[in-house]
């Protein structure tokens, strides 16, 4: 898996979108860590006083494992760390190239504007109905599409910024949107790693 | 004709740099769109991300990946090289070799390919220059060493091949073992026959004593005590493989803790890049999973499984076709990538040719090796490129006899599927 490189916002306004992913991120990180406190209490209690947690499966496949996932999605995005097939792309003229991608984030906002819409949709019903799991501990799972609804909305914003500004960057003679940085593997006049 | 345009469509995206689990996705909900309309759509964008992330199977791969990002804070990875060239840098080319031990230690605590490059390249890489190795056959060690990670258990990529074939993770990574060892073994092999034929490429090796080889066995201590917690409770099934990477994660926080590198900003770096990382192979699974859907409503892949399932060819002849489609599809995307993708699709031909999902898994991660090492895309010989700063012609150059040497560890996988099979069937 690639390292993720950190970019610096391009303007104000990916600057007030990187400060809310910031916020997200870091509940995603805690997430994460208390996924592996919680496993490594789990598992020692069971074994050892043989009386496991009776909520650890539900917390995590529940709230924790989704904290994790949706609200780590636009930070990740932002910083260059989904995967893409980046061979071909510096083969395409620079107007080809922002007019694609601008076409293909106008697209992904679509699709991911539609799972922010469900997951809302689901949240406020969940909510209103107070539904429950059906478990030793019956945790409202609303509070799960709520994760969803507010990982996916930043993701959505995030993608739409791009669709703007890669649309924009057409008729600019700069970048007006974040681009990945280019591989750094050209060769430098004597250095040799030593 | 909706199936062509959305595969045409999926194409265009990937090509144009639309990140992959967006592509997919997109692409998906186009057909799905295309076939049933909104309704159809609507109910699967309404489950699918949930059931993607509300898993707790699923924990196994940020905890591994959590795992490895405290023991590259702690240092100890560093330790491997060193505590392996002690063993075997006598031997002319014994510093490679000792690059390829390495290599399948820290592949034992990590399932990273590239982090394994990079940690590789680091320290091992200015070890050769300095002895006078040939750059060329340096870079294509580290490079080829690096791809252990993605075998040797705990494995990103077989945890991920057991998720979505819905087979157990813990057959699979007790089966990726002996052909980590056999690939550890083929890369020593590979270099001794590199030197035998031209001696100048690298020099013989400082010796050392018994005392100082077990001396240099208490620094690796910790990276043992790791490869027991994880893979051997796993193997002796005192431990399912969720509750092993836990503990492998906390164990690797515990070491880097001793370490004295537990600082508050290294902790919050291996969290934040764990949770990215694990995020980017989430991402695309749910847009793997919309693709999927549309794909199985549209019945292209029992179709495509009844095509081939009618052929009057060998099984043998279709197993070399996918293995090629595998090399070629690794020479421009991710591994993770790759799997996601075609893994649904590929799966229920093997079921149908009758052989073994566990082997097919293990066959398919060496084989998708090869891509993290052959150009254009080769992720390794650009993380070795950017630390030694050669050409990449160079270090494509130099991992070429090794690629040579994995094509025919695999053709020997392919032949004997007991290499892969016998240890889990050991299992408890």
């Amino acid at each position: 898996m690639k390292a993720i490189e950190e970019n610096a916002p391009v303007n104000a306004a990916s600057a007030v979108l990187a400060r809310v992913e910031a916020v997200l991120i870091g509940a995603s990180g805690l997430a994460m860590g208390a996924i592996m406190l919680i496993v490594v209490v789990d598992v020692t209690l069971r074994y050892i006083f043989a009386a496991p947690l009776t909520w650890s499966y539900s917390l995590i496949g529940l709230y924790l494992s989704g904290a994790v996932f949706f609200l780590a999605l636009s930070d990740t995005l932002h910083n260059h760390g989904h995967i893409a097939l980046d061979v071909f792309v510096p083969l395409l003229p620079r107007p080809v190239r922002h007019l694609a991608q601008g076409l293909g984030y106008g697209a992904s906002t679509l699709f991911v504007g539609a799972m922010t819409m469900l997951g809302y949709t689901q949240a406020r019903d969940a909510f209103l109905f107070d539904n429950r799991v059906a478990e030793a501990v019956a945790w409202p799972t609303w509070i799960a599409y709520a994760l969803l609804t507010v990982g996916m909305a930043t993701l959505c914003l995030r993608c739409g910024f791009r669709t703007v500004f890669h649309l924009a960057s057409i008729f600019s003679s700069r970048d007006l949107v974040e681009l990945p940085a280019p591989p750094d593997t050209k060769p430098q006049t004597g250095e040799h790693g030593e | 004709m909706t199936v062509t345009i959305v595969l045409v469509l999926l194409v265009l995206l990937l090509i144009t740099g639309l990140p992959v689990a967006l592509a997919m996705g997109v692409s998906g909900a186009a057909g799905l769109y295309m076939f049933g309309g909104w309704p159809i759509l609507q109910g699967i964008l309404k489950t699918t991300p949930l059931s993607t992330a509300n898993n707790y199977e699923i924990i196994t791969i940020p905890m591994f990946i959590l795992m490895a990002e405290f023991i590259i804070i702690s240092g100890v990875a560093n330790d491997l090289f060193r505590a392996a060239t002690v063993w075997v840098g006598r031997l002319r080319g014994g510093v490679a070799m000792a690059t390829a031990l390495a290599g399948a230690g820290f592949g034992a605590i990590s399932g990273s390919s590239t982090a394994a490059a990079a940690t590789l390249a680091s320290t091992s890489i200015p070890a050769m220059l300095k002895e006078g190795y040939e750059p060329k056959l340096a870079g294509g060690v580290v490079a080829i060493s690096g791809t252990l990670a993605m075998l040797i258990p705990p494995s990103i990529a077989l945890i991920l091949y057991g998720i979505i074939a819905d087979i157990p993770v813990s057959a699979l990574l007790v089966g990726g073992v002996l052909p980590g060892i056999m690939v550890t073994a083929t890369i020593m092999l590979t270099i001794a026959f590199l030197v035998w034929r031209d001696p100048s490429a690298a020099p013989m090796g400082q010796a050392y004593s018994f005392a100082e080889k077990f001396r240099s066995l208490k620094r690796i201590g910790p990276v043992l005590i790791l490869f027991f917690a994880v893979t051997g409770t796993i193997y002796s099934g005192i431990a399912t493989p969720t509750e092993a990477a836990g503990i492998g994660a906390f164990c690797a926080l515990l070491i880097a803790a001793w370490e004295r590198k537990l600082t508050a900003s290294n902790s919050w770096r291996a969290l934040r890049s764990a949770a990215q990382t694990t995020c980017m192979i989430l991402f695309i699974i749910l847009g793997a999973h919309v693709f999927g859907y549309f794909f199985t409503l549209t019945r292209v892949t029992n179709d495509l499984a009844n095509w081939v399932g009618a052929l009057e060819t060998s099984r043998w002849v279709i197993l070399a076709v996918i293995l090629l489609g595998y090399l070629m599809l690794g020479f421009f995307m991710d591994q993770i990538a790759i799997l996601i993708l075609t893994v649904p699709v590929v799966l229920p031909l093997i079921y149908q040719l009758g052989f073994d999902p566990v082997w097919f898994g293990v066959l398919i991660v060496v084989t998708a090796e090869v891509g993290m090492v052959t150009p254009p895309m080769g992720m390794n010989v650009f993380v070795v490129a950017r630390y030694t700063r050669r050409p990449l012609g160079e270090l494509f150059q130099g991992v070429m006899p090794h690629v040579w040497a994995h094509l025919i560890v695999i053709a020997l996988l392919a032949a004997f599927p007991g290499i892969v099979l016998w240890l889990p069937s050991t299992m408890q």
